[in-house]
């Protein structure tokens, strides 16, 4: 390769953004001077926003759940105000990661729950009361308190696939399409709520066969309102649940903690290969963990916080029997 | 290849180096912006010398800098981006000191104790 193809190369992935990891190629062959201007236009850019926050946040001890740069790119739409969308299965840890991601950033942390909800309307815009003394009046929803507030707030929006009217996601979708407020009616002349620029929109999905029926997928509309990304939530690996399992139950014996981590592995696998309806979660992995450090057998707390997820029919080749058998396995 | 690291605080530290501070001074000015930082004199002296490196700020200046004005310039001109960078920065400390506390005292309270009470308390009420 002559010397003028390598420098244009090298100029050519220079204006592409991309980074060499590895020069060595390169620089044979080119003189000192040459390689001293190629280190100096390597070592010289120009600092971003994921730059700095590489160089100076250090992943928390209790961010088990992504890789680091997921961490950094999550803090970047935060800044941004891009609003994200996390997807998984249930008792993956997605509600927590909103909490780490809120106290992280400093911003006030509201959560709201889309299946708890009875009203929609109520929930997000707000409710009509009456006084005796100011007769009929309006009272906000603390949604509407979430968008104005002056510090920014950090909006959860958990579990959104658990709203089967429709509705809640229909007065949200403005919100989220980047809409700088909300309006409290449908009329030409309703009143309506500033949302503070510096508000962020966290949003929860469970997506899977037994969560969304035939479709396993979101709303494509959905989708589209989270422009910061789609992060897909996966169980965390045998090692790091049993790292966050020693963390929650400090006084958990080791080898019981990772019984309880090779019990979820086991399960997982035969929800993957579609033998079971349901998988084993973190969130139940951590109650058998507190059953255990309160004195219940590991067989007898696995039966206890996992069966009830598994139907009792008749026959010997059910779901109920399947887990039965591993979680005796655990005990020899 | 290795590449340097960018710090929330370097844009800062920047500015005061250019008017000539000396590295203990600019740290002070970076703690007025960031209070809760942990960079000293001795993390800008660092950065002095790879910026004079790099030929980004002089080595000689005509007049004796004013660490007040310097101050209040720098207050003025940072950047949204440093100043979000730098509270994730605290942020994420605080978060893992979060987890280690927990992890103490769920070390430290004795948990048989706290059984026997509520069990003695039970007892009493039949």
């Amino acid at each position: 390769m002559s010397l003028e193809k390598k420098m244009e190369d090298l100029d050519m992935s220079m204006d592409s953004g991309y980074t060499r990891v590895d020069g060595s190629e390169l620089e044979e062959g080119l003189s000192d001077e040459a390689v001293e201007k190629m280190e100096k236009a390597e070592v010289e850019h120009t600092p971003t926003v994921m730059s700095k926050l590489q160089g100076s946040v250090d992943t928390p001890e209790e961010f088990k759940f992504a890789d680091k740069m997921t961490f950094y790119s999550m803090l970047r739409n935060i800044y941004r105000g891009k609003s994200i969308l996390i997807t998984g299965p249930s008792g993956c840890g997605k509600s927590s990661l909103g909490k780490i991601l809120a106290g992280i950033t400093n911003k006030p942390f509201y959560a709201f729950n889309f299946g708890d909800t009875m009203n929609p309307s109520a929930k997000l815009l707000g409710d009509t009361k009456f006084d005796k003394d100011r007769g009929t009046w309006f009272k906000p929803s603390r949604f509407v308190s979430a968008l104005k507030d002056k510090r920014g707030a950090f909006i959860m929006l958990d579990e959104v696939t658990r709203d089967r009217t429709g509705d809640l996601g229909n007065i949200l979708m403005p919100v989220l399409d980047g809409q700088k407020y909300l309006a409290l009616d449908e009329s030409d002349t309703a009143d309506t709520v500033s949302i503070d620029k510096g508000a962020f929109f966290f949003a929860t999905a469970n997506i899977g066969r037994e969560y969304l029926g035939a479709s396993h997928d979101l709303d494509r509309a959905w989708k589209d309102r989270f422009t910061g990304g789609i992060y897909e939530l996966e169980y965390l690996p045998a090692n790091k649940e049993l790292e966050l399992l020693m963390i929650r139950t400090p006084t958990l014996d080791r080898d019981d903690g990772a019984h309880i981590t090779d019990f979820a592995r086991r399960i997982r696998e035969l929800y993957k290969a579609e033998e079971l309806n349901t998988a084993v979660s973190t969130r139940m992995c951590l109650t058998t963990a507190e059953l255990v450090v309160d004195g219940m057998t590991l067989v007898d707390a696995l039966k206890h916080v996992c069966l009830p997820f598994y139907p009792i029919v008749a026959g010997d080749d059910t779901e109920r029997v399947r887990v039965i058998q591993v979680i005796q396995s655990m005990g020899e | 290849m290795s590449r340097k690291k960018d710090l929330y605080w370097h844009k800062t530290a920047q500015l005061a180096l250019e008017y000539g501070l000396r590295p203990v001074d600019v740290s002070r000015v970076v703690k007025e912006v960031f209070p809760e930082t942990e960079v000293n004199g001795r993390h800008i002296g660092a950065y002095k010398r790879r910026l004079i490196t790099n030929g980004d700020i002089p080595t000689e200046w005509l007049y004796k800098p004013n660490i007040n004005s310097v101050t209040s310039e720098a207050i003025e001109k940072v950047l949204d981006e440093d100043m979000f960078v730098y509270n994730c920065s605290i942020g994420s400390i605080k978060q893992s000191l979060k987890c280690f506390e927990y992890k103490m005292t769920a070390e430290i309270v004795d948990e048989m104790k706290e059984v026997n009470v509520w069990l003695e308390s039970i007892e009493k009420q039949e």
